[in-house]
């Protein structure tokens, strides 16, 4: 299903106008910014599901099925599914629910997927086996018949970085991320206790390969987590991302939070789009997560004017979600100028 | 020797790469130090060949010591299982004495005290890659290479050992290296416990902190029993002389009829160097 097209109106040429300027302003180059304006809506798809029972391979199909670009290259490509699966704790949703994982196989399976790999490389423990294991990812693995890849051990390649907000001016990625048709973000729905939010963007950090950044991957922190999620992003480019937030995390996330029953999925092509979209279901602005504006000048929107809500609307399925103290200003709307230089007024 | 050991050298022979190393999955063709390092020791005294593997590693080696991964331009933590592994070959006399120099010029970088974490930064053992902060698994790696090249009472060590007890879970154990954030206590986990307890053998005030560490791994392993952790825990209590027989019997019951566990090179090798040690022969991780 096509994207609605913005027209170029007057006020639309104001708020180009006034983007160069903060563009040149910022220190970027206009032209960025200036595309951006020009582009079409961007489509977020909000499902509302209460349990992992229900027919969720339906919903994603659904979800992936709008998106023309996504379905052409899942027929006959190779598809890499990336969960969040961070550690093994009996006690809190840390991870991608199975249930999520083995629909979005099947979803991709039935549409046309010529190959679907799983692949994590998880921050804090080496044991992918024990977490496969312990979460039951590796009985779907299993019955599904699909390789997984820990993408902390993979061969990889030096691919120079589009963003370069870290300056590194190149990562190191698996060659099974690299080699992908189409790669899928499939983050949990969370809090994060120095990012504010852990969605599909800050969930590619589990791309960057152990074997040569370590355990946890402290390398990019040095270098700012927000540039780094910026950094992975623009490079690896990933098509689509599937939130799974039918239980999410509140408080301090992304280990030790609480369990929240949000009942809601988020899918969409635009993962910053998507990102602001799951920010505002968990009552937290997306102007105030600093890695999301690093991604305008690279096709991201936040704009929620510029969101066109598929499937249910945010306030319908929106959760406060708790924040640590420290982490309180991201529920704070941000001021006017603010809001205006993020997000294009 | 046992069927399962041979049956386990004989797939690690087979996935060996041409001309250089193994990688990580028998599937993966990009050697790296780690497994190449692991699967050498699994393989001693058998009829492999080692000549052209352990010049590929050397070549890896730069003439300061460091290691750099294949491709890459900055050292790598795996110098300290380079040095474990030549000492325990007794090979490559000069590659391990640069590296030795290297490892001893090699520092973490440190921090300033924070009440975020609960550990103290300005300790300095060493990092994964160069210019970050140190962890438990190559400060514990680093010291254990430092004490087999008979270097057991260098500041390095020392420091090192200092920093492993201050990353200790307030429970007992080990994880990456940070016992708590925000003033949440984080758990431990298996294989960083069996790595840290492996620079922290001889060290007679670490006695508590072992004997903590050891409860840790003989609770949570045959809970979370895979392939790693069974072979790494069995590894580490062999050494403090701790039974090892339920492990060693999972171990088995893992193993894949072609020999490996999940076609896994550093599983299987570290399986191999466990199942070795609890059959009469060396602990490669025993000082």
């Amino acid at each position: 299903m096509p994207s609605k097209s913005k027209k170029l109106s007057r006020r639309d040429f104001i708020k180009l106008s006034a983007a160069g300027i903060v563009g040149v302003f910022l220190g970027g180059t206009v032209a960025p910014w200036v595309k951006r304006l020009q582009q079409p809506l961007v489509d977020v798809m909000i499902a509302k599901e209460n349990s992992y029972s229900n027919d969720l391979i339906s919903t994603i199909r659904r979800g992936i099925s709008y998106y023309s670009d996504v379905l052409e290259k899942v027929k006959g490509g190779t598809v890499v599914l990336k969960p969040n699966l961070i550690d093994y704790d009996p006690d809190r949703p840390l991870n991608t629910h199975t249930a999520m994982i083995a629909a979005a196989i099947s979803a991709m399976r039935q549409l046309g997927a010529q190959e679907v790999i799983v692949a994590e490389g998880s921050g804090h423990n080496r044991d992918m086996e024990m977490i496969l294991e312990q979460t039951g990812v590796d009985r779907v693995l299993r019955d599904e018949k699909v390789r997984f890849v820990d993408l902390n051990s993979d061969s990889i390649s030096p691919v120079s970085l589009v963003s370069n907000y870290t300056k590194l001016s190149q990562f190191f990625f698996p060659n099974t991320i690299l080699g992908a048709d189409l790669v899928v973000s499939m983050p949990k729905l969370k809090t994060h206790h120095w990012a504010g939010a852990t969605l599909s963007l800050k969930n590619l950090f589990g791309t960057i390969p152990g074997v040569k950044y370590g355990w946890p991957k402290n390398y990019l922190h040095w270098y700012g987590i927000s540039q780094s999620i910026a950094d992975i992003s623009t490079t690896i480019n990933p098509g689509f991302a599937i939130v799974d937030g039918i239980v999410g995390m509140e408080g301090d996330g992304p280990l030790n939070g609480t369990a929240v029953n949000s009942d809601v999925i988020i899918m969409g092509n635009n993962l910053t789009a998507v990102d602001s979209t799951a920010a505002r279901i968990m009552n937290i602005y997306p102007e105030n997560l600093s890695y999301l504006p690093l991604m305008l000048p690279y096709g991201g929107t936040i704009n929620e004017s510029l969101i066109n809500q598929v499937g249910e609307q945010i306030a319908d399925v929106q959760s406060d979600f708790q924040v640590l103290p420290h982490m309180a200003q991201i529920k704070e709307k941000p001021p006017l100028w603010k809001r205006a230089i993020i997000s294009g007024w | 020797m046992t069927d399962a050991i041979k049956l386990a050298q004989d797939f690690l022979i087979h996935s060996h790469l041409s001309g250089t190393g193994w990688g990580y999955a028998a599937l993966n063709q990009q050697p790296y130090p780690e497994p190449t390092c692991y699967s050498l020791l699994a393989l001693d005294g058998t009829s492999f060949s080692t000549n052209e593997t352990l010049t590929w590693l050397a070549g890896l080696v730069q003439e300061n010591g460091q290691l750099f991964l294949p491709g890459d331009d900055m050292p790598n933590w795996a110098t300290s299982l380079l040095i474990i592994t030549l000492m325990r070959l007794d090979q490559l006399p000069e590659v391990r004495t640069s590296s030795i120099n290297w490892l001893l010029e090699w520092k973490s970088r440190t921090g300033e005290d924070t009440d975020v974490i609960k550990l103290d930064p300005t300790l300095v053992g060493w990092p994964w890659i160069s210019d970050t902060f140190s962890w438990v698994h190559p400060t514990s790696y680093g010291a254990l290479a430092l004490k087999l090249s008979g270097l057991k009472t260098h500041q390095r060590v020392k420091e090192a050992e200092s920093l492993l007890l201050d990353r200790m879970c307030l429970q007992g154990g080990w994880n990456y290296g940070n016992p708590a954030v925000l003033g949440l206590e984080l758990p431990p986990a298996v294989v960083d416990t069996a790595i840290a307890l492996y620079g922290l053998q001889d060290l007679p005030e670490a006695a508590d902190a072992i004997e903590k560490g050891l409860a840790v791994l003989e609770e949570l392993t045959p809970e979370r029993p895979s392939a790693l952790a069974l072979a790494l825990s069995i590894l580490c209590l062999h050494i403090f002389d701790r039974p090892t027989g339920k492990f060693v019997d999972l171990l088995h019951k893992r193993q894949e009829p072609d020999g490996s566990w999940r076609q896994m090179i550093w599983w299987t090798s570290l399986a191999v160097l466990a199942l070795q040690a609890v059959n009469g022969g060396k602990n490669a991780f025993k000082v």
